[in-house]
């Protein structure tokens, strides 16, 4: 076994080398201080493999230009990454999971065939040893925001809100793509102003590249979470067991108690008026408001206009 | 670049140039050519390397502890054949390509909830920030997909019981993460979302027997089983239905519905379904708030109105 030294050096060597190809190069100031040692401590453990050059009888064996510190203090892969390539060692279990859900995500996202990537999933699957099944949404108006992301150009679509009956028409400089709690995002500001705005993709009806152009910000962040705690409604109600699985995702079930004649006296919580509305609607015809009293005009109301629209139609 | 004393950490990446570089093999003699890896143990009269003395033990004690530092530290593996007495590199799980495709996809999609094995590992040290895909893993996943590589059965609360079930695969519909497996309190097939799973008021899982003490069926679709839709594993009997939708919701509809549109015109689509589960059927319905109507066959479009006329007109 190696020495506490020696083991602590390759792993800062393992670290630093990992952070100089995956990010396709680092500075060597920040690769210090990301692995706790000086620079000139990184500087002398780097050396060995800068300068790996030896000879057997006259023939040269080196790695001198797998990897390259330059005049900025940068390091980056030059060539290639040679002692990873070598590894034999599969990640752990936990990181070969994290590997294969990204592997699988990004099959399901690309259009051109991706063998390595295949290959390197098919290996992870049988590290995991566990059947893993991914969902990926991807909506049809993806491609069409992301290409005007990437051009730096407005994107015009037309949007349903949720519960809207119509959709409107925007105009969106697109700073920002991106998927999160399992639907697609975009982020950017209305081209006549305003501040910046997220919207769901699977909720364009169509998208097209506009015509004006910009410059996507450099860094936009992705929001930890859509604050909706406002706008939350809640309703307890007596209702079948069974009857919960049949209603209506997002929703939040409490349990108060059981009533022990198959019935569950349970506080749903949705987001929103709409939803509320719709939950209401969903309910059985049994199924008995508890709290609040006017939930129940509320239910009878709503059907009575779902009823009207249906003979409308 | 040297100061004249021997460093082991060079000397032990030189080892593993070597072996790379001598890729069919090389012998203890042929090491002793590497600079760090000199010695003066006797040879025999062809001028090889003499076997058993001190000199040679000491040699092959030095390499024998680079072979294990290169293995523990980098994953490298330069394995020794007594029967040809012979070393050998082995071959990389990852090909370059192959860790460059899996990297760029780490790169991409942010994997939360998981531990990344220590930055080094691969995929652990992307900037996450330019990721497009954040994917949440539900914590208990990790502890399930141990159960499921040893085959160990495992117990967790759900709706204030215990079950018992051994876990055949995992996976995600909706944004939500399910373990499908086989419940022996019931006796059947079960699927369970997985953020419904607790136990005193902590979401825990514990084995509940041996590793290796259960088999997953050969029949076993997981495909299928992740296939959540209600239409899908629904019991009512099959109706094949048509919904007319209005023409800006029906992208919305076949996202939420499936089926294939069989006519059309500028203001809607009709849309043919096949319907198994009536009431997850009808409550979606609904949710389209007029925008989308059963028209076929009756008793499918009397299911909504019929519901919608008890709820309008009971007291």
């Amino acid at each position: 076994m190696a020495s506490p030294g020696k083991q602590r050096d390759f792993e800062i060597l393992r670290e630093v080398l990992a952070l100089a190809e995956e990010r396709r190069w680092v500075a060597l100031a920040d690769a210090a201080a990301i692995v706790g040692v000086t620079v000139e401590r990184l500087r002398a453990l780097l050396e060995p493999v800068l300068f790996l050059e030896f000879r057997i009888g006259g023939e040269l064996i080196g790695q001198e230009r797998a990897f390259l510190l330059n005049e900025r203090d940068e390091l980056t892969v030059d060539e290639h990454h040679w002692l990873r390539d070598l590894c034999a060692d599969p990640p752990s279990p936990d990181a070969a999971l994290r590997l294969l859900i990204a592997g699988l995500e990004m099959q399901a996202l690309t259009m051109v065939p991706t063998p390595d990537l295949d290959h390197a999933v098919a290996k992870l699957r049988d590290v995991v040893a566990a059947e893993l099944r991914m969902q990926v949404e991807t909506p049809t108006c993806l491609a069409v925001v992301q290409k005007a992301h990437r051009e730096g150009r407005s994107v015009r679509f037309r949007y349903l809100k949720d519960g809207a009956s119509k959709p409107a028409d925007r105009e969106v400089f697109p700073d920002r793509v991106f998927a999160k709690w399992g639907h697609w995002y975009v982020t950017g500001r209305e081209v006549d102003g305003g501040d910046p705005k997220h919207f769901r993709i699977d909720r364009m009806v169509s998208a097209e590249i506009g015509d004006l152009q910009f410059d996507p910000p450099p860094h936009v962040d992705v929001p930890d979470w859509f604050d909706l705690h406002q706008l939350e409604r809640t309703v307890r109600v007596r209702l079948r067991r069974s009857s919960l699985a049949s209603l209506r995702q997002p929703l939040r079930v409490k349990e108060i108690q059981d009533l022990g004649d198959g019935r569950v006296e349970v506080e749903l919580t949705v987001t929103g008026d709409r939803r509320l509305e719709h939950l209401l609607v969903c309910l059985d015809p049994d199924t008995e408001i508890v709290a609040p009293s006017e939930m129940r005009d509320l239910q009878r109301q709503t059907a009575r206009r779902l009823l009207a629209s249906n003979e409308s139609s | 670049m040297s100061d004249g004393r021997e460093k082991p950490a060079e000397r032990i990446l030189r080892l593993a140039a070597y072996a790379n570089h001598a890729s069919a093999g090389f012998t203890l003699d042929d090491v002793t050519s590497v600079p760090g890896y000199e010695t003066n143990a006797p040879r025999d009269d062809m001028g090889d390397l003499a076997s058993g003395t001190p000199e040679w033990e000491t040699l092959r004690k030095k390499v024998s502890r680079d072979q294990t530092d290169l293995a523990q530290a980098w994953g490298i593996h330069v394995d020794y054949n007594p029967v040809d007495a012979v070393y050998r590199i082995r071959p990389p799980f990852f090909t370059p390509e192959e860790r460059r495709a899996i990297i760029a996809a780490a790169a991409t999609v942010d994997v939360e909830g998981l531990d990344d094995g220590g930055l080094g590992e691969v995929g652990s040290a992307v900037d996450d920030h330019a990721a497009q895909v954040i994917v949440s893993v539900h914590p208990i996943v990790a502890r399930l997909r141990d159960a499921i590589a040893t085959r160990t059965p495992v117990q967790f609360g759900l709706n204030g019981r215990v079950r018992h079930v051994a876990p055949w695969a995992l996976g995600t519909w909706r944004n939500r993460w399910y373990l499908v497996g086989r419940d022996f309190d019931a006796d059947a097939d079960r699927v369970f979302r997985l953020d419904r799973i607790e136990a005193n008021g902590e979401r825990t899982v514990e084995s509940w027997g041996a590793a290796g003490s259960y088999v997953i069926p050969e029949s076993f679709d997981a495909e299928a089983a992740f296939d959540l839709d209600p239409n899908s594993w629904g019991h009512d009997p099959c109706r094949t239905t048509r919904v007319r939708v209005e023409a800006d919701h029906v992208a919305a509809f076949i996202g939420e519905f499936g089926g294939i549109i069989v006519d059309r015109d500028e203001s809607s689509a009709t849309i043919e379904l096949d319907v198994r589960h009536y009431e997850s059927f009808r409550n979606r319905i609904l949710a389209f708030r007029g925008r989308a109507i059963v028209v076929s066959p009756p008793d499918m479009a009397a299911l909504t109105v019929d519901h919608l006329v008890a709820i309008a007109g009971a007291e």
